[in-house]
């Protein structure tokens, strides 16, 4: 059930209006009974391994506690902590990285010359795996850290793992955020019902008018070798294209998980901060998808030794926490690969920084200048990109094969309408930069961090109503969906 | 309270611009009564004659008005899928009482098969349902009909609609939906001349019957129990066609289905003879009957209907002033074409869905006079400068629905003119030669094609603007023999 699907669109407001109508000492059952019954609409057995990682994260709490006071409780409790990750860590491993496993195996063996090993086993990956185990073994580790209490009523526990406006696709919360608001009540708040529903319409904006449609650019030219091999102007702008598709479909997706939980009365990490904006690749992870780079900070950067070790040994923690952090996002080289390039880049940031202080001091610059904010906005988005390609393609080859093509530039395809042949004409490339336009005026309202919502909400009720229903009309009419368009999963849905 | 109140107001305006928006965004096709049916007024439709292309080609309401008064009505969209016939008819029922239901069986044989299950069956299904406003009505009979796959889609055909808007397909239709009158012209009818010849068909004995495709049956029974649910007189038809054995055996078994539900059934395949059938000039191809074919077989029905239903005689009634309407432009449709009488071409343009144009010249120094007639019938249609000898003077006049549009005459300027109906442009341009240069230069264009009159004399234009096509186009020397040429 996709949020930009029908049945979402049934499902959401029925369990939002019997939600705020039972009794308020069983809602949260309510809405532990409705997420489940949203996960199990991809596949009902996969609500088994939901279960299985709830059970043994929930146990691991109590029993950590238990330890506590004991005589060799800390060791125990460490085994606890040891045994609740490796077995969750083994869930995500056989269901997301048995193959990649075994292809690595079976590469050795061929260079040992032993017979590779044969498996009938085929398993679809469950959606959101990589995201609820994380979340669960947050609670084991905040349990561990005595960051959280230990939550007793199993049910209430597996709500905070299963909550279905983050389920598949996060933010990815921690249990000290997002547990004791399972605990409390919540009553319908008009205003705040309200802001829910504009951020979730947002959302749509961003996933229906602009990321699906550079999808069907983006996914022609990497469908055909012969474009994307000499594409030039094609590739870089479908490299620029797929930098804005991931945001606007992740962006656009974590609006509406935010939306959703904010009408259910939750508050929710927000997930992006006007990445593009920022100053540097390392700065922009800091405001890209901010769950999980907090969750690797707090749960293998700091373990890891974080930034209180040799600067040597703290790169190569920031290495392994990116190629940890590309193995999350799949079982593949490519993702590897994206990990180790964007671990390599803000190392070598990392290290020119100091250099950079000096030429900045000496050429008196002004860093916060309209043009340098240009200029590094330009880096980020050309950097991110570029790393992109590896993310976007099926193997490492295509990926050179891309960037090798795309260095083959003829500006003069810029204005001879080829970009046009690619599934979008000129009025969609109207649509497209109207959407940008939109899309840069809402981040550049924030740039203070401010909510915009709040600003609209102090305008005069016509404006506040024409530009809902402005908003509602470019989803509706201008957003890329309907027959000949599945309902697009969202990128971030696959991991 | 004041929030709620304010929600309330906000949720009514989203509702009413989402509900305009389907209406400006579904296609609407000429042949597709349903969106025309809810401006027919209530009350005044005695018979429904429901079905696929075959009704909107092969029924023609007007003609059995003109035979016997019954005020008849085809609701029907191209490849009308069996399913959605029940739904049309329970929202036709909204506002209509009809005293019997006249059903084309077309599509639960053969035809229908391509249907089930598709995405032709969906798109044909939009086609059919879409101009149907969302209510429970709707949502409920969408919901429980099986062989509607893509019911969300169905139930908000902008999800399949607003791409027209992105695709720029949006016609003057979408955006003059609102206004206007909405009421078919003809009655659902489809008027076509096109002719294609074949051979009688040998059409097998009634005992020949052959299996009709899954599932067909059921929707076909369901529609019957929905009819008598309604107390509503059923009567199966087919049509003409030139068709296989097997087609022609699902036909019969058809026959034994309704003989069984004791539905009577008139198979127009079994009545060549009675109906004067010619298969060398009555189809329009091997399935639609062109206007002589559905002129044969609606003067049939006419009779049939007369003689063994109680159906009264409209005809005189003021209140159904609208098929006599109806039938005074099928007449200038089918008339015009081959009238060479130039005043019946002013006396048709009050026509409400008529468009005329005048173009009149003479030769420089040599007047003609116009016929008296000519003269008098187009002082009757509101054309007043029309001078009445012409030589070296030129004019023209344009009647749209009705009324005069525009007028001029002059001795010596070129004349032109030009005027919008719907998307098409019409471009007017009359004049006159010099002295020495000979006789007067007349042209209508439409859009890029057009006509011309190079001599003396008079040209007429007749336009449907339903159709959006031209009905005919005549020159008119006013010589001696009195000419009338009808331009091809």
């Amino acid at each position: 059930m996709l949020f930009n699907s029908l049945h979402f669109l049934l499902f959401f407001p029925l369990v939002v209006g019997i939600y705020f109508v039972i009794p308020r000492k069983i809602r949260w059952c309510w809405l532990l009974a409705a997420s489940y019954y949203y996960y199990m609409s991809w596949n009902a057995k996969y609500a088994l391994l939901l279960a299985a990682s709830t059970l043994i994260t929930w146990l691991s709490g109590l029993l950590i506690v238990r330890c506590d006071g004991r005589p060799g409780g800390e060791k125990r409790k460490k085994w606890l902590v040891a045994v609740s990750f490796v077995s969750n860590l083994a869930l995500l491993f056989v269901f997301k990285y048995f193959h990649f496993g075994l292809s690595i195996l079976n590469r050795v063996l061929h260079v040992l010359h032993i017979s590779p090993v044969q498996t009938t086993f085929s398993v679809l990956l469950p959606v959101g795996i990589s995201f609820y185990i994380l979340q669960a073994l947050s609670y084991t580790m905040d349990v561990y850290r005595g960051a959280v209490k230990v939550e007793k009523n199993l049910f209430k526990y597996a709500l905070f793992v299963s909550f279905f406006p983050q389920l598949v696709a996060g933010p990815i919360e921690r249990s000290r955020d997002l547990l004791p608001q399972i605990l409390v009540p919540h009553d319908f708040d008009f205003d705040r019902v309200r802001r829910g529903l504009w951020l979730m319409l947002w959302g749509y904006f961003q996933k229906l008018v602009i990321a699906d449609r550079l999808a069907i650019f983006v996914n022609t030219v990497y469908g055909d070798p012969a474009v994307y091999l000499h594409g030039g102007v094609v590739n870089l702008t479908t490299m620029i294209f797929f930098a804005f598709q991931t945001y606007a479909d992740f962006a656009g997706y974590s609006n509406l998980a935010l939306g959703a939980a904010e009408v259910l009365g939750f508050r929710l990490t927000t997930n992006f901060v006007r990445p593009f904006f920022s100053v540097n690749i390392t700065e922009f992870w800091t405001r890209w998808h901010v769950s999980l780079s907090r969750w690797f900070v707090n749960y293998l950067y700091i373990p890891l030794g974080g930034n209180r070790v040799s600067p040597l040994r703290k790169y190569i923690n920031v290495m392994i926490v990116f190629l940890a952090s590309g193995l999350w996002h799949g079982a593949a080289w490519t993702f590897l690969a994206w990990g180790g390039l964007n671990g390599l880049i803000s190392i070598i940031e990392r290290l020119l920084t100091p250099l950079w202080r000096k030429f900045r001091a000496v050429l008196k610059f002004d860093d916060r200048s309209a043009l340098m904010k240009c200029v590094q906005s330009a880096y980020v988005i050309f950097m991110f990109g570029l790393v992109q390609v590896f993310f976007r393609s099926e193997s490492i080859a295509q990926a050179v094969d891309f960037i090798k093509g795309m260095c083959r530039l003829n500006p003069y395809d810029l204005f001879n309408g080829k970009l046009f042949g690619f599934g979008l004409d000129l009025a969609n490339f109207i649509i497209l930069a109207a959407a940008f336009v939109v899309l840069f005026a809402v981040a550049w309202n924030q740039r203070d961090g401010s909510s915009l919502r709040t600003k609209i909400e102090r305008q005069p009720l016509l404006l506040r109503w024409g530009l809902i229903i402005a908003d509602i009309a470019a989803v509706v009419f201008f957003g890329v969906y309907g027959p000949g368009f599945d309902a697009s999963q969202f990128i971030y849905f696959q991991f | 309270m004041k929030k709620v109140l304010s929600a309330l107001c906000f949720l009514v305006i989203v509702i009413g611009l989402f509900h305009l928006s389907n209406v400006m965004l579904f296609e609407k096709q000429h042949f597709g009564t349903a969106k025309n049916i809810a401006h027919e007024e209530a009350e005044k439709i005695d018979v429904f004659f429901i079905g696929p292309s075959h009704i909107f080609y092969g029924i023609n309401p007007m003609t059995i008005w003109t035979e016997s008064g019954i005020a008849g009505y085809n609701l029907t969209t191209h490849q009308q899928p069996l399913w959605t016939s029940k739904l049309l008819l329970q929202y036709a029922l909204k506002h209509q009482h009809p005293k019997l239901i006249v059903f084309d069986v077309l599509m639960a044989t053969n035809f229908g098969r391509p249907l089930i299950g598709t995405d032709q069956g969906t798109n044909m299904t939009h086609l059919a349902l879409d101009p149907i406003p969302l209510s429970l009505q709707k949502i409920k009979g969408v919901l429980e009909t099986e062989s509607i796959i893509e019911k969300g889609e169905i139930l908000l055909p902008l999800i399949l609609n607003h791409s027209r808007l992105q695709q720029g397909l949006l016609t003057w239709d979408d955006f003059h939906f609102f206004s206007g009158d909405r009421s078919h012209p003809t009655k659902g009818y489809n008027y076509t001349e096109n002719t294609l010849s074949y051979d009688r068909p040998l059409v097998p004995d009634a005992d020949t019957v052959h299996e009709l495709p899954d599932g067909m049956e059921p929707v076909l029974i369901d529609f019957i129990q929905y009819c008598r649910g309604q107390d509503l007189p059923l009567l199966f038809i087919k049509t003409p066609l030139v068709g296989n054995e097997e087609l022609y055996g699902q036909i019969n078994l058809i026959g034994k289905i309704a003989e069984q539900y004791e539905v009577p059934f008139l198979d127009f395949n079994r009545l060549y003879d009675e109906i004067g059938m010619d298969f060398s000039v009555d189809l329009a191809d091997s399935g639609h009957l062109n206007v002589r074919g559905a002129e044969k077989v609606s003067a049939y029905l006419a009779g049939y209907l007369k003689s063994h239903y109680d159906l009264p005689d409209r005809r005189g009634d003021e209140a159904y002033a609208g098929w006599e309407q109806a039938a005074r432009h099928f007449k200038s449709l089918r008339e015009l074409p081959e009238s060479s009488d130039i005043a019946s071409f002013f006396t048709a343009a009050d026509d409400p869905n008529l468009l005329i144009t005048v173009e009149v010249g003479g030769k420089t120094g040599e007047p003609i006079l116009l016929p008296e007639e000519v003269l008098n019938a187009m002082h009757g249609a509101g054309l007043t400068r029309v001078p009445e000898s012409v030589g070296n003077r030129t004019y023209y006049g344009v009647i749209k629905g009705g009324k005069v549009l525009m007028e001029n005459d002059s001795s010596s300027e070129i004349l032109t003119d030009e005027f919008m109906v719907k998307d098409t442009r019409f471009a007017i341009r009359v004049s006159p030669k010099e002295p020495d240069g000979g006789s007067f230069l007349a042209a209508l264009y439409i859009d890029t094609g057009g006509y011309a009159l190079t001599d003396p004399g008079m040209m007429i234009a007749a336009y449907d603007m339903d159709r959006m096509e031209k009905i005919t186009a005549v020159r008119c020397a006013f010589d001696a023999a009195g000419t009338i040429e009808h331009i091809k």
